[in-house]
């Protein structure tokens, strides 16, 4: 064996354990504790560390949370405590991305008992679940006596957060409306639910692959400086190589996408006819938008109604060009062309007229172009 | 049929620049015979842009395919034939020696280029489908529509409604306009495949400048590590201008780096054609304005002091960067003015409030070393920079990394401090500033990755 697949057998020794003790499980004890760290409480009557867990005891709502740091999946959090009285709570977590003041809620409730309990929730079926939540905690509603004890977060097993890794990194995204400005890159979930989710909501619950070649490349470079006395410039370009080969691997992995972005389009746009033709993540607009000009060609001025505004008004502006829409507020009864994409609630009436919850809004016309249910080409006469 | 009016409609512009750079070089050419080309390609088109401009809005000329082809076939014929006829007193461009490959190098080459050959399909598939991004639809080309449309230069795409793309320069709308023209109709595949020709020019031109210092592998690899980084890939094969614009400004910084590299006449010949260039840089982007001209400005007036220039190339560089940017910068600045345009990124820069806002250096951290965008080329070029700052420091290699460090430090204020806070945080229009560095960092990183690895001692060390 030479230096170089020593150095490679050395990488793979040193990182193994790192990825194998990925944690799944996160106790949060409140039992024989001197010190409540990391616990924010509000509007509870009494609050007193007990070698027993955290005593809690309120006459109105009040809450408590703890900042929270998962860095793994989870699926079950058990809560233990005991409760005298029982009563009603609360589970919150803030998510990433939410404001300061929003939280998340599923209500539980505290069973009644002198001895300790346990309130097991299975978060997999909550999709608004995201362990990455910097904020968990109860809201206890008023007349509670309570004793926190613990609550315990757990995860997909060892050998699923050794998996799933590797699966979501050649996970690939598609072509979306961001694409111009960043590019989510090769990332790394520890279950299958975040497998599963991986790219379907954003930001997507998973780290980036990066932080695990850089820490591959920290690690080759401790040993390049180490090893640089003994075997000199080898050691700096094995360094090099290994920066090589996860370059490339990385390349694949982007260049991957783009070829997946084109085989999309190929085969929902390029190859279909424009009736089945679908576009990215616009559906069937595109292909409405560009039959739309034969009826708006010579035209100043056409109505365009749709479901929402983004992305359809821009694009229909530069397609129909240098037709120019017009809102219903702006229509005048000297614009003969309506246009109505995915609007369903827009009928035709006896007359001939369009309606809108049975509210006349066109001249008498007839439907020039019906593209589907909710979008056509209306022409006034 | 249709897509043959893109060579077509490339090759006036590419005779017009190509001259201009011959003409500039003089005695003393410095750039390689197809590098000119590829060159005269980007800056011909600009350049045959701000011209048609110039005679639109003294009313010379419309937009019409005769008022555009006139502008093109006249200064072709002007400076393609002046080279011609001076074919003679010019001397021939430098060459590199020929080098052979190892089969490994061979075979790595066949791969990578296959894989590249593939990407670029795919990325020319994607880039000629139907309108799709924001800033396709609203700016780049439906301005160029409405120019092709109306055969004139129109601020107002709808009546009454101005949503600040109108203070955008006009030379890549333009472009799209005179392709429109040729076609006779307005084609969305074929005005936007200059995109991908611009993206194959990054690489090529990267290859060229790298190819003057370092062997071809050397080269060849700074070439794939550009095609290798992702966000720049997509800027290939989608219509917006910010990579035409890193490649102007690749081409103002690295000849700036080549004329502070080189001595007497081959030094002049850089200063020359980096100047024309440099000028041109504000007919691309509003950024180049504010962020790139400035900066250059500054390297060159440094490169002045610090860089042994004799009184009389002091002179002369002096003369040619202040005549040309005159000549660019005062027309535009003054149809600026004269529409009240605004002078920021489509937000004026005087509705600037200034205040702290948290989270953006997390979401610029975020954009740099955590997403997939720019591949672990920011980790290899700051690790790079660390290991060789001497180099860097005490060599004309500060131009190269001074710039992209000068722009994008400058860029930090802008979006920690004003109302363009929200494009880092949402990661709309950060990544872009980026994207105009990417081939100069392209650069500094081979060439400081080679000053580690290589070995021959027959190369120019920088």
């Amino acid at each position: 064996m030479n230096r170089l697949s020593l150095f490679f057998l050395g990488l793979v020794i040193l990182t193994t354990p790192a990825v194998c003790a990925a944690k799944n499980m996160t106790v949060w004890d409140l039992q024989n504790q001197d010190k409540l760290e990391g616990w924010n409480t509000v509007n509870l009557t009494s609050v007193q560390l007990m070698p027993q867990g955290l005593s809690i005891q309120t006459d109105t709502a009040g809450q408590i949370v703890k900042v929270s740091k998962l860095r793994h999946s989870v699926d079950t959090i058990s809560t233990t405590y005991t409760s005298p009285t029982g009563g009603k709570g609360i589970f919150i977590w803030r998510a990433p991305g939410m404001k300061e003041d929003e939280v998340y809620q599923v209500p539980v409730d505290f069973v009644a008992s002198s001895t300790p309990q346990q309130l097991v929730l299975n978060m997999n079926k909550v999709p608004e679940w995201n362990a990455r939540s910097d904020r968990i905690g109860f809201v206890l509603m008023p007349n509670i006596d309570f004793v926190l004890q613990k609550m315990e977060f757990s995860g997909e097993s060892s050998m699923g957060s050794l998996i799933y890794p590797f699966k979501s990194f050649f996970k690939l995204d598609q072509a979306r409306a961001y694409s111009i400005n960043f590019l989510w890159g090769p990332l790394m979930t520890y279950s299958e639910s975040q497998f599963s989710a991986l790219l379907t909501e954003f930001p997507p619950v998973a780290d980036s692959w990066n932080i695990a070649f850089y820490y591959i490349l920290g690690i080759g470079l401790l040993i390049t400086l180490w090893r640089k006395r003994r075997i000199g410039r080898k050691a700096v370009t094995a360094f090099f190589v290994l920066f090589a080969c996860i370059w490339i691997l990385y390349d694949a992995r982007m260049g991957a996408e783009v070829l997946g972005y084109a085989h999309k389009d190929m085969k929902t746009w390029w190859s279909k006819p424009y009736e089945l033709k679908d576009y990215r993540d616009r559906g069937s607009f595109a292909a409405f938008s560009q039959l739309v000009t034969e009826y708006t060609e010579g035209k100043e001025n056409y109505v365009f109604l749709a479901s929402h505004g983004w992305p359809f008004w821009s694009t229909l502006l530069y397609t129909a060009y240098p037709a120019l829409p017009v809102t219903l507020e702006n229509a005048t009864d000297d614009i003969e062309t309506w246009v109505v994409y995915n609007r369903r609630d827009i009928q035709i009436d006896e007359s001939g007229r369009l309606t809108i919850g049975g509210e006349v809004i066109s001249p008498p016309g007839d439907v020039m172009l019906n593209f589907e249910p909710g979008s056509f080409v209306f022409l006034t006469r | 049929m249709t897509y043959l009016w893109l060579p077509l409609g490339l090759a006036l512009p590419t005779i017009i620049g190509w001259s201009v750079l011959r003409i500039l070089e003089g005695k003393t050419p410095v750039l390689f015979q197809a590098e000119r080309i590829v060159a005269g390609l980007c800056i011909g088109i600009i350049g045959t842009m701000f011209d048609t401009f110039i005679l639109h809005i003294l009313g010379v000329i419309d937009f019409s395919l005769i008022g555009m082809l006139s502008v093109q076939l006249l200064s072709a014929l002007l400076l393609g034939g002046y080279c011609f006829f001076k074919r003679n007193e010019l001397p021939k461009s430098p060459k590199r020696s020929a080098e052979k490959l190892l089969p490994w190098q061979k075979i790595l080459t066949a791969i990578l280029g296959l894989w590249i050959a593939a990407k670029l399909i795919a990325g020319f598939i994607f880039l000629i489908g139907p309108p799709y991004y924001d800033d396709v639809m609203n700016n780049w080309n439906m301005r160029g529509k409405a120019f092709f449309v109306q055969q004139e230069l129109i601020l107002e795409i709808e009546p009454g409604k101005d949503n600040g793309v109108a203070s955008y320069p006009q030379a890549v709308p333009m472009v799209k306009a005179w392709l429109a023209n040729l076609n006779g109709d307005w084609h969305e595949g074929l005005v936007n495949s200059v995109h991908i020709v611009w993206y194959l020019c990054a690489l090529a031109l990267v290859f060229f400048a790298l190819r003057r210092l370092v062997s071809l592998p050397w080269a060849m690899l700074g070439m794939y590590v550009l095609s290798s980084i992702p966000l720049y890939s997509m800027h290939g094969m989608i219509a917006y201008a910010d990579l035409y614009l890193s490649i102007l400004v690749f081409l103002s910084v690295s000849w700036l780096f080549f004329a502070v590299h080189n001595t007497g006449a081959v030094r002049m010949s850089f200063i020359r054609i980096a100047s024309v260039v440099t000028a041109l840089l504000v007919f691309s982007k509003n950024e180049a304005l504010l962020l790139h001209l400035p900066p250059i400005v500054l390297l060159v007036i440094l490169a002045l002091f610090f860089a042994r220039f004799s009184a009389t190339e002091k002179k002369q560089t002096i003369a040619w960067y202040g005549a040309f940017i005159m000549a660019c910068l005062i027309p535009w600045i003054a149809f600026k003015w004269h529409y009240g345009l605004a002078f920021g990124n489509a937000k004026s820069i005087s509705s600037f409030d200034i205040e702290w806002h948290e989270g953006v250096l997390s979401a610029i951290k975020y954009n740099i070393f955590l997403e997939g965008n720019w591949s672990l080329l920011p980790v290899l070029f700051v690790g790079l920079c660390i290991a060789q700052w001497r180099r860097i420091l005490f060599t004309p290699m500060i131009i190269l990394v001074g710039f992209v460090l000068i722009v994008w430090l400058g860029q930090l204020p802008i979006y920690m401090f004003t109302s363009l806070y929200i494009e880092a945080l949402n990661q709309t229009g950060y990544a872009r500033g980026l994207i105009h560095l990417t081939p100069l960092v392209v650069m500094s990183t081979t060439l400081l990755l080679h000053s580690i690895l290589h070995r021959k001692k027959d190369e120019v060390s920088v």
